[in-house]
């Protein structure tokens, strides 16, 4: 009996899922668009839980921020880009009802990424250290050389000029804000990280190609830093 | 007012938050298009003088309101640039579709070279020479393109609002 009604069954089975199939037609193509929209909500969720997952990393390392020290800073959004080619900035959410003021730092991703250049009470514009008109007091090595780095425009790397010959600076040396007297920012920020140097034969100085220590181009969040110098 | 004045004042005040608010966001290579200043040689180019200069002056204030370069460059630049859309459509420059079909690129290149070195020698009559930095050449480069690819499109789309013909 068996290979017969194995015979049967291999016959009449898909006969009989044809059959239910024409029947039950309509519920399955139902069946089936509330399955594709299930998935689609789905994978909006996943987005979604993607991106808050990224938010609070970035939120989490402004919270761990070892260079800004026991200075009160405000968490900030960053809310808009550069408006024009020829100057690089960003605007964050936070402004003068939040104490932030002019030439205050703003950190995050690493680094410091700007000094706040204006203010509105409820938004700031920050001039990025890559900004042509940029120029921050950075210091490195044991006997804290102190010389100037200078932006070169958005997109470009930035340049420190005029290193002393007797100085030495290695690559891939963190380059950080020297607090120095007169200086707008608090010490021991890192600033950049030295990527070439360029020395000419005979020369007193030299000069050095580094970049931002911090992320400039994935940043979604900020910390500006509540510090004045001491007047 | 006339319609015509209505319609380019409507017009510009969108012009001026899509490039604020879109075209800042939507950069090529790192460069923003400068849709501003390619508008303002298109009314120069179908409009008369006064109409023409007064809307680059109001476009050009409020962008520079929002931008940090110093203040006056671009409405530098936009002035200019409707000033020469004035004299290149009393020339009879300003009907592209009857025109040959190289002409609106070829002017669009030009709108943006110009543009571009515009701001800059304005940024150094104000002592900003910071702004001649190594991107300028992909500024003038995306530009170009760009202009050379929009021109006819947005003059089309002035006449349309300013006449309401499609």
């Amino acid at each position: 009996m068996k290979p017969f009604s194995w015979t049967v069954n291999a016959i009449a089975t898909p006969i009989g899922h044809v059959f239910a199939g024409v029947v039950n037609y309509s519920s399955v193509v139902h069946q089936n668009q509330e399955l594709e929209t299930e998935v689609g909500a789905l994978r909006t969720q996943a987005g979604e839980n993607a991106a808050a997952a990224q938010t609070l990393a970035q939120l989490e390392t402004l919270l761990h921020l070892p260079f800004v020290g026991t200075a009160p800073t405000v968490v900030a959004q960053v809310v808009g880009g550069a408006t024009t080619n020829f100057a690089a900035t960003m605007t964050i959410d936070k402004g003068a009802a939040n104490g932030v003021m002019n030439g205050m730092a703003v950190v995050g991703n690493g680094g410091l990424i700007g000094s706040v250049i204006q203010t509105t009470p409820h938004n700031a514009v920050v001039r990025l250290i890559t900004d042509a008109n940029s120029a921050v007091v950075v210091t490195f090595g044991a006997q804290s050389v102190t010389t100037l780095l200078s932006g070169r425009g958005a997109n470009n790397a930035l340049t420190v000029s005029n290193i002393p010959v007797t100085a030495s600076l290695k690559v891939g040396e963190t380059l950080v804000t020297s607090g120095a007297a007169g200086s707008e920012l608090p010490s021991d920020i890192p600033v950049a990280t030295v990527k070439s140097l360029a020395i000419a034969p005979g020369a007193t100085s030299y000069s050095a190609t580094v970049t931002p220590a911090a992320n400039l181009s994935q940043t979604s969040y900020v910390d500006v830093v509540l510090w004045e110098p001491a007047a | 007012m006339s319609r015509h004045s209505v319609g380019l004042i409507l017009a510009s005040l969108v012009v001026v938050a899509v490039q604020l608010d879109v075209l800042t966001r939507f950069r090529i290579a790192g460069v923003v298009v400068m849709l501003i200043w390619l508008w303002c040689f298109i009314v120069g180019l179908l409009s008369d003088l006064v109409p023409s200069l007064l809307v680059a002056a109001s476009v050009g204030v409020l962008f520079d309101m929002h931008a940090a370069t110093p203040f006056g460059l671009d409405v530098a630049v936009c002035l200019v640039c409707a000033y020469v859309g004035v004299r290149l459509g009393r020339e009879g420059l300003g009907d592209l579709a009857g025109s040959a079909p190289w002409l609106s690129p070829l002017l669009g290149i030009a709108v943006a070279v110009g543009a571009t070195l515009t701001f800059l020698l304005s940024g150094t009559v104000v002592a900003d020479l910071s702004l001649w930095s190594n991107s300028v050449g992909s500024v003038i480069f995306v530009n170009a393109v760009a202009f050379a690819v929009l021109l006819r499109v947005a003059t089309w789309g002035l006449r349309a609002v300013t006449e309401g013909r499609r």
